[in-house]
C-alpha cells in the first residue's frame, strides 16, 4: 500500500470510497492521522469521490421532511424556553416591566413544560419505533434475499445436467490436494470446492475454465485451507465459452488476468 | 414553521453556517434549499426507499443546526462534506456498519466544484452523468458497486468474477476519466 512512507493516491481514493476491506482501510485511517501529506491527498480524494453522488436520479424531497426538520428545532427551542422559564435573578427583574402575572400562569407554564416533555418523548418514541419496524424488515428482505441464493445453489447441485468434474493434482501440484468442480451449462453456473493447503498471505489460488478455443477465463481466487468448506465458491461462465477443462494454479494476491503460475490442479476434457 | 429573517442570495455557505451558528433558521432554510434535492437523491439511490432517505436527510440538517459551530474552513467545502457524510450514513444503514459513518465524517472534503445554486447543481449534475455513461460498463459498473452500494473492491471482484487487480484498475481509471473530465 506504501511506497516508502505516504499512501497511494489510488489507495486514497478507494479508501474515500469505502471500497477498501477494514483491515487496510485501518492501516490508511492511522497512517491518515498522523500525515498532513496524506491528510491533504485524501481531502481531494473525498471531494473528488463526493462529485460521484451527482450521478443520481435528480428528485426533491418532500415539502413535508423540511417542515418537520423546522418543528423538531421548534420543539427543542420551546422545551428549552419553557423548562428556563421560571429562573429567578435578572429575568426575574425583566419579568417586572411586563404586565403583572395572572393567577392562570401558575398553571399554564408548567403545563406547557409538561406538555412540551410529553410532545418531546411520543417524537422520540415514535422515531424509534419507526426505526425498526424498517429494520426488522430490511432483516426479513436480507433473509429473503440469503435463502433464494442457496435455493438457486441447491438447485444448481442437485439439477440432473450438472456436470461433476474431479480435479486431481498434477506434477507441479500438492500431494493428496483435490478439487470438485460442478458444471451447469444450462445455467451457465459453476460451483467448486478444493481441498488444499494454506498459502502465504501474498498469495491466492486462481480456478479457470479452459475453453476449446481462446484463452483460460478467471472463475475467481481462493484461498483454501481444509478440511473442505461446506458452502461452494460460485462463479458464472461467460456467456459463448464452453469449458473443456478446469485448472487450479498459485497466483499473487487478489488473482491474475491470466495464468502465470503452474497448474496443480486439473480435471475434464 | 416560516422561518424569518432577510436572505442575501449571494452569501456563502460558510456565511450562511456562520448565521445558523447564531440559531438563524432562516440561514438554516437557505443552506436546507440548496443541498437537500442533492442529499436527497444520494441517499435514496442508495438505499431505495424514499422514507428512509427523508430521516437522513432530516437527521443531517439537524446536527448542521445543533452542531453548526464545530463546521469552520479547515473542513474543507461543506457541500463535499454534506455529501459524504450523507453517503456514509445510507452505506451503514445499508449494510449495517454503524461505526463507517463516523470515519470519513470527521476529514476535510475538498470539493473544487461550486455548488451553492441550482444552475451550478445542474451543470455539474448533467456533465457527471455525461461522463458516467460514456465509460466502459465495467468501469461504471466497479465505481458505482463500490459508490452507491458501498461494497468493497474484494466484493466487487467476487459479484463480478473479475479478479482484484482488474476492478482495482477499473476504478482507478474511471476516476482519473472523472477528475479530467471536470478539472
Amino acid at each position: 500500500m506504501n511506497d516508502s512512507s505516504h499512501i497511494r493516491e489510488e489507495n486514497l481514493e478507494l479508501y474515500a470510497l469505502g471500497a477498501l476491506p477494514e483491515a487496510e482501510a485501518a492501516a490508511v485511517k492511522a497512517h491518515v492521522a498522523g500525515c498532513g501529506e496524506c491528510a491533504a491527498k485524501l481531502a481531494e480524494a473525498l471531494g473528488n469521490v463526493a462529485v460521484l453522488a451527482l450521478a443520481a436520479e435528480q428528485e426533491k424531497p418532500a415539502a413535508s421532511v423540511k417542515e418537520k426538520l423546522f418543528a423538531r428545532i421548534a420543539a427543542e427551542r420551546g422545551a428549552t424556553m419553557a423548562v428556563t422559564q421560571p429562573v429567578g435573578g435578572r429575568e426575574a427583574v425583566r419579568e417586572e416591566k411586563r404586565p403583572r402575572d395572572r393567577w392562570w400562569n401558575w398553571v399554564l407554564v408548567p403545563a406547557t413544560v409538561v406538555l412540551a416533555i410529553f410532545c418531546a418523548e411520543l417524537y422520540r418514541e415514535n422515531r424509534t419505533l419507526t426505526v425498526e419496524v424498517r429494520d426488522a424488515r430490511r432483516v426479513a428482505a436480507e433473509f429473503e434475499k440469503e435463502r433464494l441464493h442457496v435455493m438457486g445453489l441447491v438447485n444448481a447441485l442437485s439439477a440432473r445436467d450438472t456436470e461433476t468434474i474431479r480435479l486431481a493434482s498434477t506434477k507441479d501440484g500438492i500431494p493428496g490436494s483435490d478439487a470438485v468442480v460442478r458444471y451447469n451449462k444450462r445455467l451457465g453456473k459453476v460451483l467448486y470446492t478444493a481441498e488444499l493447503p494454506a498459502l502465504p498471505p501474498e498469495k491466492v489460488y486462481q480456478m479457470w475454465l479452459v475453453p476449446t478455443n481462446g484463452a483460460p477465463i478467471s472463475a475467481g481466487t481462493f484461498t483454501a485451507v481444509g478440511p473442505k468448506r461446506a458452502e461452494p465458491w460460485e462463479a458464472e461462465v461467460p456467456a459463448n465459452s464452453e469449458p473443456k477443462a478446469f485448472a487450479v494454479t498459485v497466483e499473487p494476491a487478489g488473482g491474475m488476468p491470466k495464468p502465470t503460475g503452474k497448474i496443480i490442479l486439473l480435471g475434464g476434457g | 414553521m416560516k422561518p424569518e429573517g432577510k436572505l442575501d442570495t449571494r452569501e456563502t455557505d460558510w456565511s450562511l453556517l456562520e448565521r445558523v451558528t447564531r440559531k438563524d433558521e432562516a440561514a438554516l432554510s437557505e443552506l436546507y434549499d440548496r443541498y437537500s434535492g442533492l442529499v436527497y437523491s444520494e441517499v435514496k439511490r442508495i438505499l431505495r426507499d424514499s422514507g428512509a432517505a427523508e430521516e437522513i436527510l432530516q437527521d443531517l440538517f439537524y446536527q448542521v443546526w445543533r452542531t453548526s459551530e464545530r463546521f469552520d474552513a479547515s473542513r474543507g467545502s461543506f457541500a463535499g462534506w454534506v455529501l459524504v457524510a450523507a453517503r456514509n450514513r445510507a452505506i451503514s444503514k445499508l449494510r449495517k456498519k454503524g461505526d463507517k459513518a463516523e470515519e470519513l465524517e470527521n476529514n476535510k472534503v475538498d470539493l473544487k466544484a461550486n455548488l451553492e445554486t441550482s444552475t451550478l447543481q445542474s451543470l455539474l449534475v448533467q456533465k457527471v452523468r455525461a461522463v458516467m455513461g460514456s465509460l466502459p460498463e465495467g468501469q461504471r459498473e466497479a465505481v458505482e458497486f463500490a459508490y452507491f452500494e458501498g461494497m468493497t473492491h474484494t466484493e466487487i471482484a467476487e459479484k463480478t468474477g473479475q479478479p482484484l487487480g482488474t476492478i482495482k484498475t477499473r476504478i482507478r481509471m474511471a476516476m482519473e476519466t472523472l477528475k479530467k473530465v471536470l478539472g
